[in-house]
Formats: structure tokens, C-alpha cells, sequence
């Protein structure tokens, strides 16, 4: 019998427990490598309330198996997005998150009221930690008080279940999950970039022209999964899990420590085909173990 | 510049030959009847190197591609170029496109101005060769810093109808770059159209200097590359557009278009 790689966050029905992160996988482009009804869920790329044109270059640095990003939420705002974007998603039988960020909590508060009025969207994934914007963003994700602040106001107007997407820049990541679960949080994601830098010592200046960036990939993955341990024990909403996933083997260490869905960023850049090759992984690996459920390894680890 | 073909491959392909063909420089060829087929000149390849610590594919632009063969022109400069000198042939590496936009090649025109600089060779080859086909004469200044850095010369002379080779020290040709000589060649040649490839402050120069002489021009630009394909937002430069990916917008763009740092 096939195993069921089926989960349910929030409320919503997924296919199985692998989605890609924001900001990494573009729907139409990566059509030809993918098909999207394969995914557990898709995160689009975050949203912001008026287009954004995003960071100076040069906005990539590699480092020793991570990227340094400095991208700066570069989108055409939400209008757009629920124009152009979303009655093109809405055609796969896929649930659509949508991930939003703002300088302001009024920002924030205007973005879900734009996509209340929508019918094709599952959730809404508050970005309260991308570290490359100048306002807002990672703000909200490092203070406890903001983030339950915002958190809660976002709660009561959202139409659509809300996830908050967690920093790691942090000193203790389980107490802001604690306080987002108590203000109204349905699910929490984890982890996002960690701050970095980089310098060329040939000219002496910064690689990225944001100065820092968002370091992700398998460089970063250890630290994701105590993150992600940590606070699936502390809480009791759904936890998702990512940083670094690069193949099943990476997904399946998030699963053990609590994880009850997972999604992939970096390794959609590298691998288009990324995605749904660690669904069949994790699925092969369920065959060869006898689980039928993914309820029997989520959280399973033993200490 | 024109956008490229819609059809996108990601593939294991074979080495067929990797050879060093000047001072730390070598031309690999690959198997690949599916990309060979569409690849275009000005549009790249994007390479996953399974080696230690590397993360993100490579760019190539093709430098030749022909019925079930494609051919990269490469330098080594870092950690995955020298992995890449050293495979062999029957090996195989996991390849992304053709992907980016391709040179223009306008129908009205007869004579065009190729302008590279070192490793920047690489595209220009391709596009001459297209020319030729289509009975457009080509007229090629190309400088390196050294002698030993010259590739393909006998290959260039037949491809275009003059070929200007220069070094920056002098070791064959003029003592000269390519930027010193381009404005008495380009009023020479007189081109309908130019194309450029090579180091930044190279393609600034150019550009303002066939700018001023009223010459259309389409530079390729080498950038890291994230995606490859238009997502990430990774590899953007400034141009009158605004923030443009140079893996989707680009690699190719019009000369006028970019606005320099």
C-alpha cells in the first residue's frame, strides 16, 4: 500500500507535507520541471503593499555551502498580484499561501484586507522576519511584544488562516513562536535567513550591495532543525519547517524533530526539480520503513 | 536582443572533448541534440558542478553549438572552473537551458562590429558564425592581456572578414585595449550594428564610445547567477527599465540601456 503523505495545517488539506518557500520558486517558470498539483502547498513570493524595486546590486554572494541574499522583497505589490497572479495559480489544485510583508502594521493590516476580498487564496504567511528590508520586516520578528502586536491585530481581520514566518536572529526563537501562538497564530514557519556578510578583501568594500544579507542553504540547515525542535515544544499549533532542505534526508531530519509540513527555498535555485524529488524521497523512505502515516514519524525522535 | 527560445532543458549531458586551448582557458564540448538544436548566440547554460562545497549552477555562454553539439569557452578563475577542467570526456554534468535572451541579428543589415575583451570571446564566436551563415560580414577587435590568452585565432580569421588581435602587453599585435583602438575601427568598419562581450569597465567604455559615434550596440553582460531563470531576482543590474535579471531580461542588452555604476 502506498504510504499517505497527507498532512492538514490549519485547516487546510494538503497532499503532502512539502511546499516551497517564498521568494524561491516561481510558478511559471519552473511549469516546465514541475507540476504544481504535486506540491503540498505553494508560498508565493512575499507581497508588499506597493511595489517594491528591491535591493542594489549585486544581491548574491555564495559562501561555503549557503548564498547570501539581498534581494529586498523586490514584487510588483498586492494589486498586481491579485491581478495578474493569482487567477493564473488558481487554475492547479494547489493550496496558495501567501507570504506578506510590511514596514508598517498598518501595511500589513491593508495587504490582508486586499486578500480577504479574494476567493483562490488558503493562507496568509505573515513575514515578520526578512532581514533585508530597511523598515519593518525582521523588526517585527525580533521583538516579542511586536510580533504579538501585530500578530493579533492580523488575526482578527484575516479571513484566511494565518502563519507567522519566524526569525532565527534571535536569542530564543521558542519564546516568539509562544507569543505568536497566543495572539492567534494558526501555524508558524521556520526558519528564515540568518544575517551574514561578506567581504572581498581585493577592494575592501562589502560583496552585497544591502551590505548584509540573508544567508540560506545547507550551511544553515543544523541550526534550522534545533530551531525548529525547540519550538515544537513549546507549541502546540503546527510547526513548518525549512532552512537548508536540499534533499528527503534534510526533510525527514525536520519531520523527526516536529515539523509537521517542511518547505524548500534554496535547493529550488540549484535543482528546479527540487521539490518533487524529495516528495518521492520521503515517500520511498516511508515504503522502505513501513510508515503509512506521517504521523508516525512527525515529532518521533528519540532522546 | 531578442527573447530566446521558450524550450528550457534540464538534462544529464556527456562530455565529449575538454581541452586547455590558451594560458588556463578551455573549450568543453557537450552532447546535446535538444539544446544544440535552439541554443541561440548570447544565450548561456546554466551548470550544476556536483563538487565539495559548491552550491549554485554556473553560467557558460555558448561559443559554438551545432546539430547535436555545444561547445563553452571557460577561464579558470575559482574553485568550480577548475572542477570543470578537469572532467573528462563520457562525464556527465547536469545542465539547465538554453536559457536568456539572444543578440538581435536585425534582417536589414550586412556588416557588424564584434568588440571582445579575454573570456568575453566566448558568445561573439557564435553569433560571427550565425552571421556568416546568413551572409553578414563580420569585422572582429578582440583583446587579451597576453598572447597566451589568444583562442581560436585561425578559427576567428575565417569567420569574419577581419579579424584586429591585440594584447595589453604587447606580446601579439598591437600594445593596446581594445577600448584605446575601438573608435578609428569602428569608423573604419563603419558597422550597421555592434555587439560587445567582456569585463565591465570595458563594456562601459565601449559603449559610450560607439554611442558617440551614433552605432547601435548590444553588450552581454557575465553576472552570479542565482536561479537562472527570472525567480530569484538574484542577478539584477540597473538599466532605464529599472532593475532588469540579467538571466531573464538579459544576459543580452542594448548598449544604451544600462545604467553604469
Amino acid at each position: 500500500m502506498e504510504p499517505d503523505l497527507s498532512v492538514e495545517i490549519s485547516g487546510i488539506k494538503m497532499k503532502n507535507p512539502v511546499m516551497t518557500a517564498s521568494g524561491t520558486f516561481g510558478p511559471k517558470e519552473y511549469l516546465p520541471f514541475v507540476e504544481l498539483n504535486r506540491l503540498g502547498a505553494l508560498v508565493v513570493k512575499t507581497v508588499t503593499l506597493k511595489s517594491r524595486p528591491g535591493n542594489p546590486p549585486p544581491r548574491l554572494r555564495e559562501t561555503p555551502c549557503g548564498v547570501l541574499n539581498s534581494i529586498g522583497l523586490q514584487n510588483p505589490g498586492v494589486k498586481v498580484f491579485i491581478k495578474e497572479d493569482l487567477p493564473w495559480l488558481s487554475q492547479f489544485d494547489v493550496p496558495i499561501i501567501v507570504s506578506v510583508g510590511g514596514e508598517t502594521v498598518e501595511e500589513y493590516l491593508k495587504i490582508i484586507e486586499f486578500l480577504n476580498e479574494t476567493k483562490e487564496i488558503s493562507a496568509v504567511e505573515l513575514n515578520i522576519s526578512c532581514p533585508n528590508v530597511k523598515k519593518g520586516g525582521i523588526f517585527f520578528g525580533v521583538d516579542p511584544d511586536e510580533a504579538a502586536n501585530l500578530t493579533v491585530k492580523a488575526k482578527k481581520i484575516s479571513r484566511f488562516p494565518l502563519w507567522v514566518k519566524l526569525s532565527p536572529n534571535v536569542t530564543d526563537i521558542s519564546l516568539i513562536a509562544k507569543v505568536v501562538e497566543e495572539s492567534g497564530a494558526d501555524a508558524v514557519s521556520l526558519i528564515n535567513t540568518i544575517v551574514g556578510m561578506a567581504v572581498d578583501v581585493k577592494t575592501f568594500k562589502p560583496y552585497l550591495g544591502g551590505i548584509t544579507g540573508g544567508l540560506s542553504g545547507p550551511a544553515i540547515k543544523p541550526i534550522a532543525v534545533r530551531m525548529v525542535w525547540e519550538v515544537a515544544k513549546r507549541v502546540k499549533i503546527p510547526v513548518i519547517g525549512m532552512g537548508g532542505i536540499m534533499n528527503a534526508h534534510d526533510a525527514l531530519e525536520f519531520f523527526l524533530v516536529g515539523a509537521k509540513a517542511v518547505a524548500v527555498g534554496t535547493a529550488n535555485l540549484v535543482n528546479p526539480k527540487a521539490v518533487l524529488e524529495i516528495i518521492s524521497g520521503i515517500k520511498k523512505y516511508m515504503k522502505e520503513k513501513g510508515f503509512k502515516r506521517m504521523g508516525e514519524i512527525v515529532g518521533k525522535i528519540i532522546i | 536582443m531578442k527573447k530566446g527560445d521558450n524550450l528550457i532543458f534540464n538534462l544529464s549531458v556527456e562530455v565529449i572533448s575538454n581541452q586547455m586551448i590558451a594560458s588556463e582557458v578551455f573549450k568543453i564540448k557537450f552532447f546535446s541534440k535538444e539544446i544544440a538544436s535552439v541554443a541561440k548566440p548570447g544565450q548561456f547554460i546554466h551548470l550544476k558542478l556536483d563538487y565539495e562545497d559548491i552550491l549554485l549552477r554556473r553560467p557558460f555562454s555558448f561559443y559554438r553549438a551545432e546539430k547535436e553539439t555545444f561547445e563553452l569557452l571557460f577561464q579558470i578563475v575559482g574553485k568550480g572552473t577548475a572542477f570543470l577542467s578537469k572532467l573528462k570526456p563520457k562525464e556527465k554534468v547536469d545542465v539547465l537551458g538554453p536559457l536568456g535572451n539572444c543578440f538581435s541579428l536585425p534582417n536589414n543589415i550586412s556588416r557588424i562590429l564584434l568588440v571582445a575583451g579575454g573570456i568575453g570571446i566566448a558568445p561573439l564566436r557564435f553569433l560571427a558564425e550565425v552571421a556568416k551563415k546568413k551572409g553578414i560580414e563580420s569585422y572582429l577587435l578582440y583583446g587579451t592581456c597576453s598572447s597566451n590568452k589568444i583562442v581560436d585565432l585561425a578559427d576567428f580569421k575565417a569567420l569574419t572578414k577581419e579579424a584586429f588581435i591585440l594584447t595589453e602587453d604587447g606580446s601579439f599585435g598591437e600594445k593596446a585595449m581594445v577600448t584605446d583602438l575601438l573608435q578609428k575601427f569602428a569608423h573604419e568598419v563603419a558597422p550597421d550594428y555592434a555587439y560587445a562581450c567582456g569585463p565591465r569597465l570595458m563594456l562601459k567604455e565601449v559603449v559610450k564610445i560607439l554611442i558617440s559615434l551614433n552605432i547601435k550596440v548590444e553588450i552581454a553582460l557575465e553576472e552570479v547567477l542565482g536561479c537562472g531563470l527570472g525567480v530569484c531576482h538574484g542577478c539584477v543590474c540597473q538599466t532605464t527599465k529599472g532593475y532588469q535579471t540579467v538571466c531573464r531580461d538579459g544576459p543580452v542588452f542594448e548598449g544604451k540601456s544600462i545604467i553604469w555604476e
